[in-house]
């Protein structure tokens, strides 16, 4: 008996949780499902259409031009990410002279609104007065200026760097916060046994942050899968779809082209490869029991 | 176990669908909350949405005008001034939820695309009491709102594309005037162009959602006798000799001659306008923005700019034309009060100080207000005297729906970014792509 009352307070202490989860996630989440298999059009009706929108979408050009470049997006983007971050954690933890300031100047990125960054490297990009264009030729490295964003590859390059140079901050504190767990006598001690900068990285750094750059490192491409912002402003996808990826296909098919039914069904799958990485985190980062 | 992997799975999906929706999640989000409600017993409420203008002194005066109404009729009027790139997702939502603002501002384009779905009230009768009380519309500006069941939105004003040209830079370059014919166009731009200076002579964009270049590709492709759309509003004739002329016309610019800024094929709606401020394209097409803003940023260059229309081609000169206007949804719950808001605004002595705040951006809909004197300064004259000269999308045909729908997808531009990105894609090859892309628009 006392076990029932027990469950009941226990149910009735969950229930606005429960309540949140099914109103604000689970219902939206399933009324999304079950658009993507309707005609869905924005001020039309919904008629089910079975698998035609996946179906549809699976024969499209540019779906598979924009899973392709989902992919070099978020591979390179999270890669020069973890290396960058890794290596700016490694110096903030040197004791550097003005180490706080610099750790205040490096952790900027991550701060300044997204629209404000863009709209900088905009500038930097530019082939009129754009310092990336002009250090280029004072080099001589480029015989004119360049149009960052008018080359599909460049483009791509471009917004990459973007997304790289906002996300190195998290990165970095991540791997900053596992490094400062490590005790400064393992050091000594190796120091001590005659080892070098390179063996102490591979052999005591690397293995004792591996854990927490792993969780930071697929936190990250689960935010780079879905960057829409970064692109959109700088790019909208082009020049030629070079840099469309999904989030800004379904924005386009979904707001643009008013395709509702088709774009989630985009947005849906983009889910597998969340689903995957987010439970890996979960995994990795709750204790199996809880 | 099994308890264990249920919960598990469901702490998985729904974080996922919390991440999922994280990326576009805020399109549209504040739709909902300036919907319009008629609380019960208390005064009438009126939503209307208009577009963010260049000119902070018309922002404000719609606001105090739209007050001044509320005032005199008690009612409780709320206006969004939204920045044109941000109408898609507020529409999307409103049209959705069914809560839509009582009065939203259109472009001729978005009135088919969203007559076409069913949306709009037919305000034929309103148009011909504003007629009737205030004057005349120009008959041009009502063939954009006009269909064969109705005419689905009110003018509100107008805006033409016109050639910037440098005429410093023409001069020196040994030129006596502006560009009369697209040929004389290339010619020029071609001479302009000095890399070394970083100067180009014609200031082209097309990035991907670039309305000006929709617009400009398309008075180039008319100029040449080719189109885009139909003549009967069903079959595509996008595929002619006519227009693969003026595709190899505009590529030659880019590829051959190399006449425009490297970045150009990236621009959005503003990069001609910074090129032109910054002196790096001699000569541009823009509506009145750039010679407003240089006039009261830039004399020294103000005095350098010179205005023309647009060139010609084999078959004569055509004009993009581009309609604003003021639009009631028919799920508005205030049709009735709708219409006299909109009456309200478009009252001609308070509507001519407000169009003359922007001008030449915003030229008038009426066609006494083009005789006033700001209209008839050498500068201006052109941006009002085109508009007899507009032609809508869909041309040769009847602007229809699904005209507007090619536009908004931006088929022309992506077209053509391809073609002036791959050397081996060659004009024949584009306009085909192109004939089969409209093609598909107007069969669904």
């Amino acid at each position: 008996m006392k076990i029932r009352m027990d469950n009941k307070l226990a149910y009735l202490l969950m229930s606005p949780v429960l309540i949140y989860l099914l109103a604000v996630m689970l219902l939206p989440f399933g009324w999304a499902l079950y658009l993507s298999f309707t005609d869905k059009k924005v001020g039309m009706a919904a008629n089910f259409v079975g698998f035609g929108n996946y179906i549809e979408l699976f024969k499209d050009e540019m779906f598979w031009k924009a899973v392709k470049n989902t992919v070099i997006f978020t591979v390179a983007a999270v890669f020069l990410k973890t290396v960058f971050g890794m290596i700016m954690a490694l110096v903030l933890n040197e004791k550097i002279i003005f180490r706080n300031v610099f750790r205040v100047l490096l952790f900027l990125p991550w701060t300044i609104p997204t629209i404000v960054s863009v709209f900088t490297w905009q500038w930097i990009y530019s082939d009129v007065g754009g310092v990336l264009n002009y250090l280029l030729l004072k080099i001589n490295a480029i015989g004119r200026p360049l149009g960052w964003l008018a080359q599909p590859d460049l483009a791509m390059l471009s917004v990459i760097v973007v997304n790289v140079w906002r996300g190195i901050p998290f990165m970095g504190i991540a791997i900053l916060a596992g490094l400062q767990s490590i005790s400064k006598e393992m050091y000594e001690a190796a120091m001590l046994d005659g080892a070098g900068a390179i063996k102490r990285f591979f052999y005591m750094t690397l293995p004792s942050v591996k854990e927490v750059t792993v969780i930071a490192a697929v936190m990250t491409t689960i935010w780079t899968l879905n960057d829409f912002e970064i692109i959109w402003l700088l790019t909208r996808g082009g020049p030629d779809n070079g840099t469309q990826v999904l989030s800004t296909l379904s924005y386009t098919i979904g707001f643009l082209n008013m395709n509702l039914g088709k774009a989630i069904a985009i947005a849906i799958m983009t889910m597998p490869p969340l689903i995957m990485l987010i439970n890996y985190v979960t995994k990795r980062s709750l204790p199996s029991g809880d | 176990m099994n308890k264990m992997w249920l919960k598990k799975t469901v702490a998985v999906a729904v974080l996922s669908a919390l991440l999922a929706g994280c990326s576009n999640g805020n399109a549209g989000s504040d739709a909902g909350a300036s919907g319009t409600s008629s609380p019960s017993g208390g005064k009438s409420k009126l939503t209307f949405w208009m577009k963010k203008q260049l000119f902070e002194d018309q922002n404000n005066l719609i606001v105090e005008r739209a007050k001044q109404f509320g005032e005199e009729n008690n009612v409780d009027v709320a206006v969004e001034i939204i920045a044109y790139e941000d109408f898609y997702p507020k529409w999307s939502a409103a049209i959705e939820s069914k809560n839509v603002p009582d009065v939203s501002f259109f472009g001729y384009q978005e009135i088919g695309q969203f007559k076409g779905q069913g949306v709009l009230e037919d305000v034929r009768g309103l148009l011909a009491d504003l007629e009737s009380k205030n004057g005349e519309i120009q008959p041009n500006l009502k063939k954009a709102i006009t269909f064969s069941d109705g005419q689905y939105g009110i003018p509100f004003w107008t805006e033409a594309q016109v050639l910037y040209y440098r005429k410093d830079l023409l001069e020196a370059a040994g030129f006596d005037g502006p560009p009369k014919t697209w040929d004389e166009f290339r010619t020029m731009s071609k001479a302009l162009t000095d890399p070394g200076k970083g100067l180009y002579g014609a200031g082209i964009g097309y990035g991907k959602g670039n309305s000006d270049a929709e617009f400009l590709t398309r008075g180039i492709i008319w100029s040449y006798g080719g189109s885009v759309d139909t003549e009967d509003g069903k079959t595509v004739i996008a595929d002619s000799p006519e227009t693969v002329q003026a595709a190899s016309f505009i590529r030659d610019i880019f590829l051959t001659d190399k006449s425009t800024p490297p970045s150009a094929i990236g621009w959005d709606d503003s990069g001609n306008n910074k090129a032109y401020l910054s002196g790096q394209a001699a000569m541009i097409f823009n509506v009145g923005s750039v010679l407003a803003t240089i006039k009261k940023d830039n004399p020294e260059l103000y005095e350098k700019t010179g205005i023309a229309p647009y060139p010609a081609g084999p078959k004569g000169t055509f004009i993009p034309g581009i309609s604003n206007n003021l639009g009631i949804f028919k799920d508005s719950k205030n049709k009735e009060l709708a219409e006299r808001f909109i009456e309200y605004i478009l009252e001609p002595d308070w509507y001519k100080t407000w169009v003359e705040k922007g001008a030449p951006l915003t030229g008038p809909i009426y066609t006494d207000l083009t005789n006033e004197t700001v209209w008839q300064d050498e500068r201006n004259k052109a941006f009002v005297e085109s508009v007899k000269g507009f032609n809508f999308l869909g041309y040769p045909g009847e602007y229809n729906p699904k005209a507007g729908e090619v536009f908004n997808l931006r088929v022309v531009n992506d077209s053509f970014q391809k073609l002036l990105l791959e050397t081996s894609y060659t004009p024949e090859a584009a306009v085909k792509d192109l004939q089969a892309k409209v093609q598909d628009i107007y069969n669904k």
